[in-house]
């Protein structure tokens, strides 16, 4: 099958971005000429897309329009976003997708956050249209599970897990916010911030390397082979993100070790890898004092390396569920000032009040010091 | 006999003889008074001068007590010259300490303390020459006895001076070997009235019990005439500054012929106002505070040696390890100095002139011993650090003569053994040992004033052709404030020295009319040095006002040319992504096509055209990275290892197109700037790259190379950025921070590097200074040639400050 999407920008040389986001067989992305907002969210809803996205200012190339009636993408996103609220049956992702400057303009924007599933900056596409294409298609795939089961969803179902597992992963949290969402888009925004995007339940690639003490998410994968059948996720947008169950993860290691990871150092847990599944791996080094010898525990916030409870800050976050773990920022990455400009987001990442004086501490420290406040 | 019994028996002869008729004749009172068992010798004694100025053969001056009275006024005709004399004679008295001590000096009948250490008064001194009036016991000792002073007091002043202060005087004096000191008072206002013979003037002494071996002179003046306000004392301290070297006062061993070296002389004034106003006058608050830095080293017991540099004025607190030099022959070793540049305001409260003069006639690095000053070290006529022959032979240009330092340096006989002094005690041998200690201390000092010449921006060395200093001529309101209290203080002196001399009437005309041509003189004099002054600084003001104006343009040209740049950056990045976009679906349709015919010649001219396009993709992605850092006007102090990283990172591309390779030495330290813009930070990286960039294309190197490395220093950061370019020609080295000066006036075929504009170097400059730092040429490590060296105040050390 293949999905169809819709592609908004008033400036008409953007259109390849269209053909950029299409994956042949998968997905055709096709423009739509700017219309007046609510006559556009019309068109667009009776065209029953499978994916919509829209740039963030549309009001920069008027065409046809008068000045009134310049809007913003978060204005059409609100228009449709309304209209399957009210039918589910219809219900399709919508994605942001523009350039850098105007992402920053969404980000200070919070009241836009809750409707756009993801937002893409152009140079993005560009330097990466593969893993673009394929989280598209994977969100088009599983809205499309949504809207077949939707009225009878299953949490357990919906995230690939067996009865066994149920018990340790469906929360109340979880099966809350699934039976009790208006629409499908609901569902989607929770799984993809609070199960896809923050470590807890699932893990990504970083988190993992980071709790087996390894240097990348290359030495990651050569250990996937020897991981328990069902660590890998397959639940809804598992396609688009790879993404893996920590329990099982965590059990296999316990088992592996005889012990619990975090009481070994990086450079222990790779040695009894390489001695017990003949494997060559390299183990992570701390970015603080550039030692393996360290109790990796969480990938960085900011930086994504392999990090150290006793070396990291805690990260302020306000909505972080109690199934998932909060985030924290490498000492580097605070000694370096990193975590007010982090890679991707470009929005500065906030330490939480417990460890601010810490943090400011940090600043003040030889880099690779304070080994000796050891815990 | 009291002094009114005494009264009653003269009282016929101060009648006169007339009145006297059956009365005892003087002879016949002078056997009465011998004949009892305690003879009154002071009535004996007048009646014998009654006898003998009876005599008609003889006639003979007589003094009139209030006499004293009247050389008190007209000798000493200000309060505050009184003092200064007072504090002169303490200093002929070979004393090394004097202390003024007021109490309630802030108005009328406070009381007046002055007492130092000196050689003391026996009752004959007192006798002969203090009480004698007119003595020439000073002028036949020119100098000291002890110390061999030459005399600062004027000749027989100071007796009249304590009368010129206060009604009352109690005279305590001790003197060294004897257990007792004298003690006389003097009621000046009482006793030595007019009308009087001041032989008939006695004041009563006494003697009371005091350690054999202590000497010196109070004198406690009370019921003072009048009151003395802060100005007032400020005027007596500068008086006798140059009566006291600004070090501290410490013995000196004497010499094989028995004659010791002054230690020195020290003034302290302490006063307590009715108010309990607590005012301290010493060098050390009046001027040694006021050095424009301390410079302090030492050798360590490993041979290993430091200096550290410390001022607040200019914000330094920097440290030199003398790498890789070992002192093995010393010992350990301390030395610390106070650097002066004697330059108008420099020293708040004392001329530059007075200061200058201390300078000449105290400055130098002294030696001690064990606590004895070691000669010669440290005289004006010694230049053992060969500051003055460098100095004079304008090897060394910063100011750095003798008399620009008061230090000293501290040796110990236990661990400098090797620092031996000659059998003559004249000093040190001069083996090995003594040269590796004036190598270090000569070093140690070198560094500390070419480093404040530095920060000063004064020319350090005679390898900077062209150099324009940039000092501030002296305002003419200061000059004003200077000299006009010279030029009163000149005329009152030219006006009260004529008064005192002229009696006669004739000469009285003839030496006004001389006093008013000196004081025309002086006048004319002083609006000639004003007005002077005043053309200087108007001629300064006028080259700053156009300085300013040029910098002005530049900044408006530079304004304009950022805005069509952000908006030129931003259409580029704004396009950049659409082109990719479209690039990449035409080259996928491209690989699409079924024949490689077909396919091949497309590719190629689509890869042409993605190189192509890359290029002014760097340059906007360049532009726009600047514009977002330019976005923010937080100033914060900024992590210069995170600076450096995302700088790095952001300009990866570019670097790897220019197949450039970055070496970066990072500290591991702390080091975060002062609060500054980030831009500004990225703004001094890029101005370094680009000219990096620059040179080494010119130098056509392969491998090309850049290093980057930081560094605490003092409490600057430190940003050395090197490159193995063509480096920097010596010719105009001394040039390159200046506005508009350029070597790249075509424009460069490299988008980021671009033409030079000659901007880019002041631009960075002008950082350094704002935030209390500066930037120089350093010296290029090995395999690099060119190297700037960037400095900023650190955060943490400002917070301390």
């Amino acid at each position: 099958m293949t999905f169809k999407g819709i592609f908004i920008d008033d400036n008409p040389t953007e259109a390849a971005y269209a053909d950029l986001l299409s994956s042949p067989g998968s997905l055709h992305v096709s423009s739509e000429k700017l219309q007046e907002v609510a006559t556009l969210a019309t068109v667009i809803f009776g065209q029953k897309p499978d994916l919509v996205a829209l740039d963030f200012r549309l009001d920069e190339l008027l065409g046809t329009l008068v000045s009134r009636q310049g809007y913003k993408g978060s204005g059409l996103a609100q228009l449709l976003r309304d209209k399957s609220s009210a039918d589910p049956a219809s219900d399709f992702p919508i994605i942001l997708l523009s350039a850098e400057d105007k992402i920053k303009g969404y980000q200070k924007d919070n009241t836009a956050h809750d409707l756009f599933d993801r937002y893409y900056i152009k140079s993005e596409v560009n330097s990466e249209p593969s893993r673009v294409q394929r989280e598209v298609v994977a969100l088009c795939r599983g809205y499309k599970t949504l809207k077949d089961n939707w009225g009878q969803l299953n949490a357990g179902s919906l995230l690939g897990i067996t009865n066994d597992d149920a018990e340790m992963v469906l929360s109340q949290e979880i099966t809350s916010s699934v039976y009790s969402a208006s629409a499908p888009h609901v569902v989607a925004r929770f799984v993809l911030r609070n199960l896809i995007d923050r470590s807890g339940l699932l893990m990504s690639i970083s988190d993992i390397a980071a709790l087996l003490g390894l240097a990348s998410a290359a030495e990651v994968a050569k250990l996937e082979e020897h991981f328990p059948r069902n660590t890998r996720y397959n639940g809804l947008f598992s396609d688009g993100w790879p993404r893996w169950w920590r329990h099982y993860l965590e059990a296999w290691v316990e088992d592996l070790f005889s012990s619990r990871p975090l009481r070994l150092t990086g450079a222990e847990r790779v040695e009894r890898f390489n001695q017990q599944l003949n494997v060559q791996l390299v183990p992570a080094k701390s970015r603080w004092n550039q030692s393996s010898q360290e109790r990796f525990a969480v990938a960085c916030a900011c930086c994504g390396q392999p990090t150290e409870l006793r070396h990291s800050v805690l990260q302020f976050d306000p909505y972080v569920p109690r199934f998932a773990q909060p985030g924290r920022i490498c000492w580097y990455c605070i000694h370096t000032d990193a975590y007010l400009h982090p890679l991707r987001s470009g929005k500065p990442l906030i330490i939480d009040q417990t460890d601010m004086s810490l943090a400011e501490m940090v600043k003040g420290m030889e880099c690779g010091s304070g080994d000796e406040d050891e815990c | 006999m009291t002094a009114a019994s005494l009264t009653g028996i003269l009282a016929p002869l101060s009648r006169g003889m007339d009145e006297m008729a059956g009365a005892p004749s003087p002879k016949e009172l002078i056997e009465q008074e011998l004949a009892k068992a305690s003879p009154d010798w002071r009535i004996i004694e007048r009646l014998s001068r009654y006898e003998v100025d009876a005599a008609p053969t003889n006639v003979r001056f007589s003094v009139d007590a209030g006499h004293i009275q009247r050389l008190g006024q007209e000798l000493v005709a200000k309060p505050e010259s009184a003092l200064t004399e007072l504090i002169k004679n303490a200093y002929d008295a070979d004393a090394t300490h004097v202390t003024l001590t007021f109490r309630n000096h802030d108005r009328l009948h406070g009381e007046l303390i002055v007492a130092d250490n000196g050689c003391g008064m026996t009752a004959d001194t007192i006798r002969d020459a203090w009480m004698r009036i007119s003595t020439t016991s000073k002028q036949d000792q020119a100098r000291s006895p002890r110390f061999g002073r030459i005399r600062a007091g004027r000749k027989g002043i100071g007796r009249f001076a304590v009368q010129r202060l206060g009604k009352r005087l109690l005279l305590e004096t001790e003197v060294s070997g004897t257990e007792k000191g004298i003690r006389v008072s003097f009621d000046w206002d009482a006793d030595f009235r007019a009308g009087r013979d001041l032989y008939d003037v006695f004041s009563s002494a006494s003697e009371y019990e005091k350690p054999v071996d202590r000497s010196g002179t109070r004198l406690i003046i009370s019921d003072l005439r009048e009151s003395w306000p802060e100005q007032v004392v400020s005027r007596v301290w500068k008086a006798v500054l140059l009566l006291q070297p600004p070090f501290r006062v410490a013995a000196i061993a004497a010499r094989p012929d028995g004659t010791i070296p002054d230690p020195g002389f020290e003034v302290s004034i302490n006063g307590t106002t009715s108010r309990q106003h607590q005012s301290e006058l010493s060098l050390q608050t009046t001027f040694l505070n006021h050095a424009i830095a301390e410079i302090s080293g030492a050798i360590t017991p490993d041979g290993s040696a430091w200096v550290r540099l410390v001022s607040e004025k200019l914000g330094l607190d920097d440290r030199h390890d003398y790498d890789g030099t070992k002192f093995l022959l010393t010992g350990p070793v301390t030395f610390s100095t106070r650097y002066f540049v004697y330059g108008k305001g420099g020293l708040s409260g004392i001329s530059a002139r007075t200061a200058s003069e201390i300078g000449r006639t105290y400055g130098g690095i002294r030696i001690y011993r064990n606590g004895f000053r070691v000669l010669p070290y440290g005289e004006p006529h010694d230049d053992w650090l060969r500051l003055d022959d460098d100095s004079g032979r304008r090897s060394i240009l910063v100011t750095a003569r003798n008399m620009n330092f008061f230090g000293e340096v501290a040796l110990d006989a236990n661990v400098n053994s090797a620092l031996e002094e000659t059998s003559s005690r004249e000093g040190l041998i001069e083996n090995e040992a003594f040269r590796e200690l004036q190598k270090f201390v000569r070093q140690g000092v070198e560094w500390a004033v070419t480093r404040v010449g530095v920060v000063r921006e004064r020319k350090t060395k005679a390898s900077q052709p062209g150099f324009v200093s940039k000092l501030q001529p002296q305002k003419p309101s200061e000059a004003v404030r200077e000299l006009a209290p010279q030029v009163v203080a000149g005329i009152i002196e030219e006006i009260s020295d004529k008064t005192c001399s002229s009696r006669d009437e004739s000469n009285s005309v003839q030496n006004s009319l001389h006093s008013m041509e000196v004081i025309e003189k002086k006048v004319l004099s002083f609006a000639e040095t004003v007005l002077e002054k005043s053309k200087t600084y108007e001629d300064y003001i006028e080259q700053e006002r156009r300085d300013s104006i040029e910098y002005e343009e530049m900044l408006r040209v530079l304004a304009s040319l950022g805005l069509s740049v952000a908006t030129f950056g931003h259409e580029i990045s704004g396009s950049k992504e659409a082109m990719i976009a479209n690039m990449t679906t035409l080259s996928q349709y491209v690989d699409r096509l079924l024949t490689p015919q077909e396919r091949m010649p497309l590719q190629q001219k689509m890869s042409l055209l993605q190189q192509t396009a890359t290029r002014i993709f760097h340059l906007g992605g360049y532009i726009n990275t600047l514009m977002s850092h330019a976005e923010s006007r937080e100033l914060k102090p900024i992590s210069l290892r995170g600076a450096i990283e995302r700088f790095l990172m952001e300009f990866s591309n570019y670097l790897s197109g220019q197949s450039i390779e970055v070496v970066h030495n990072l500290s591991s330290a702390p080091l975060r700037t002062t609060e500054m813009h980030a831009s500004e930070l990225d703004a001094v990286l890029l101005n370094f790259l680009t000219n990096s960039v620059k040179s080494i294309k010119k130098a056509k190197v392969s491998p090309r190379r850049i290093r980057i490395s930081t560094a605490l220093d003092g409490n600057h950061v430190l940003l050395s950025f090197e490159d193995n370019g063509n480096g920097v020609p010596p010719e105009i080295a001394d040039r390159i921070f200046d506005p508009f000066f350029t070597t790249t006036m075509t424009g460069d075929d490299d988008g980021a590097a671009g033409p030079g504009t000659g901007l880019g170097l002041k631009i960075v400059s002008d950082i350094a200074c704002t935030y209390g730092g500066s930037v120089i040429l350093g010296v290029p490590e090995d395999g690099y040639n060119c190297c700037f060296e960037f400095r900023v105040l650190s955060f943490t050390k400002r917070s301390d400050q």
